[in-house]
């Protein structure tokens, strides 16, 4: 049977769920670093000390690694599955409507497409800071590389529009990965959904407010 | 409100399995708002038969809201506006005057098109099949309170027993996914101690079948819970997950 030799559609789900919540976890270590740039004291000392003691520290390629296989089975998991699911329904309706009120673009109805734009932005956020493919400047400090990066309007504008993506990719992500896990009594579900919806604004807007800030405020 | 209106309806019909469908549109005229839905469709086919024509086919038997054999895309929602009802407790006063509407069947690849609005879902025989039942030797009947079962659980469970297979949660699901029609067959054996002996096969064989028969997987979209006609939650299938991980780490799952 099918169902024996593959992944089921349970397993698969649940596979996704914890390398998603996995991820937010990265995601929420990420932001606190960031986050850091908003104190400018000393020529964003604290900043400089952040990334030096990270780029340092001897254990970066395995974790770096760990992540590059985190989103590798988030995604491609989630791309197969999508494609098994488009194949269960061949021809589809003339008319469609939500009994929940829901628009066509909710964020549960287009998470394959959120999480598209947010890989485009990651894969150019890699090219720029991880790589230095687009600039590659010597002798600048972490936070230097970072500002001159959020300056270019192509990265700024991306910058922005990834993060807003990615919160809203979170604000279903996060509480249905719970679901997925198997996890959701009444009282339960409802701390994760506040707890997600909170943690999808706290994302989208501590990483945009970067661009922004430096492209508005700091000329 | 008026007592009868006039209705414009775009049905789709299709000859037999695997041809090619089309909408046809019929106006109907004078409809009594007191009419149920496929009291309507009826009329419709009185009409097209009494003109030589061929009429629309579609599923229906006790017409009281319990067999789970009609079933009818209606603009664009499982059974219609109403929530909690089926098509066949849908009624013309939920409708107004000169409305549009447009009839589809379920789609979804394991419901194929029979003919016009007949859908075969057999899939789901073939799920209940795979472990939607006890085959332990219970022996006689016993006392009444012998087995003690704590009143929420058994309630429960019987709001899970009340999936009529209609297959509403398939026809709404984006993904075309099974999960809260195999959730409520297995969780509603799950919570009682008489299907507690083989949960473990139960859940696994139900969910290999689901995965065979080619239904979509679930996104936690919540939209079937609000389509089903019996109203069966969606916790059912978080649920079926947290058995399926407790199958999976506990017992022989081969089938």
């Amino acid at each position: 049977m099918k169902g024996n030799s593959a992944l089921s559609s349970v397993a698969q789900k649940l596979v996704i769920g914890i390398s998603g919540l996995l991820l937010c976890g990265f995601v929420a270590a990420h932001l606190a670093g960031n986050l850091l740039l908003y104190i400018t004291d000393g020529n964003y000392k604290a900043f400089n000390e952040y990334a030096k003691n990270l780029h340092d520290f001897a254990l970066l390629p395995v974790i770096e690694i760990g992540l590059l296989v985190l989103f590798l089975v988030h995604i491609v998991l989630t791309l197969w599955m999508q494609l098994q699911s488009s194949k269960a329904r061949p021809e589809g309706y003339a008319v469609r409507k939500s009994k929940q009120g829901r628009g066509a673009v909710a964020a549960q109805n287009i998470m394959h497409l959120s999480g598209l734009v947010v890989l485009a932005f990651i894969l150019l956020h890699l090219a720029d800071l991880r790589f230095g493919l687009r600039f590659n400047e010597d002798g600048l400090s972490p936070a230097q590389t970072v500002l001159q990066v959020l300056r270019d309007p192509v990265s700024a504008m991306f910058y922005t529009i990834g993060p807003l993506l990615l919160g809203y990719h979170l604000f279903h992500g996060f509480q249905s990965s719970f679901q997925s896990l198997g996890l959701g009594g009444e009282r339960f579900m409802r701390i994760v959904k506040i707890v997600g919806a909170v943690f999808a604004v706290v994302v989208a807007v501590g990483f945009a407010s970067l661009p922004v800030w430096v492209t508005l405020l700091r000329k | 409100m008026s007592e009868s209106i006039n209705v414009t309806l775009k049905v789709w019909r299709q000859s037999g399995p695997g041809e090619p469908g089309r909408f046809e549109t019929y106006p109907l005229e004078n409809v009594s708002t007191h009419a149920s839905f496929l009291e309507m469709l009826d009329i419709l086919n009185q009409k097209l038969t009494n003109t030589g024509k061929e009429p629309v086919a579609f599923d229906s038997d006790c017409r009281e809201g319990i067999c789970g054999s009609c079933g009818l895309m209606v603009d664009g929602q499982a059974h219609g506006p109403d929530t909690e009802t089926a098509t066949c407790q849908l009624h013309m006063r939920r409708f107004s005057d000169g409305d549009t509407i447009t009839i589809e069947p379920w789609r979804a690849r394991p419901f194929p098109v029979l003919k016009d609005l007949v859908v075969d879902r057999s899939a789901f025989d073939r799920i209940v099949e795979a472990g939607g039942y006890n085959s332990i030797n219970a022996g006689n009947a016993p006392d009444a309170n012998a087995i003690l079962i704590p009143k929420d659980r058994a309630e429960a469970a019987m709001d899970a027993a009340a999936c009529i297979g209609c297959g509403a949660c398939v026809a709404a699901c984006k993904n075309a996914s099974a999960m809260l029609f195999v959730s409520a067959k297995v969780m509603h054996f799950a919570r009682l101690p008489q299907g507690d002996p083989e949960r473990t096969t139960r859940v696994s064989r139900m969910v290999a079948q689901m995965d065979e028969e080619g239904f979509g997987s679930c996104t936690n979209t919540t939209e079937c819970e609000a389509a089903c006609p019996k109203g069966i939650s969606f916790s059912n299938i978080v649920e079926l997950r947290r058995e399926f991980v407790r199958a999976q780490v506990t017992g022989r799952t081969s089938r």
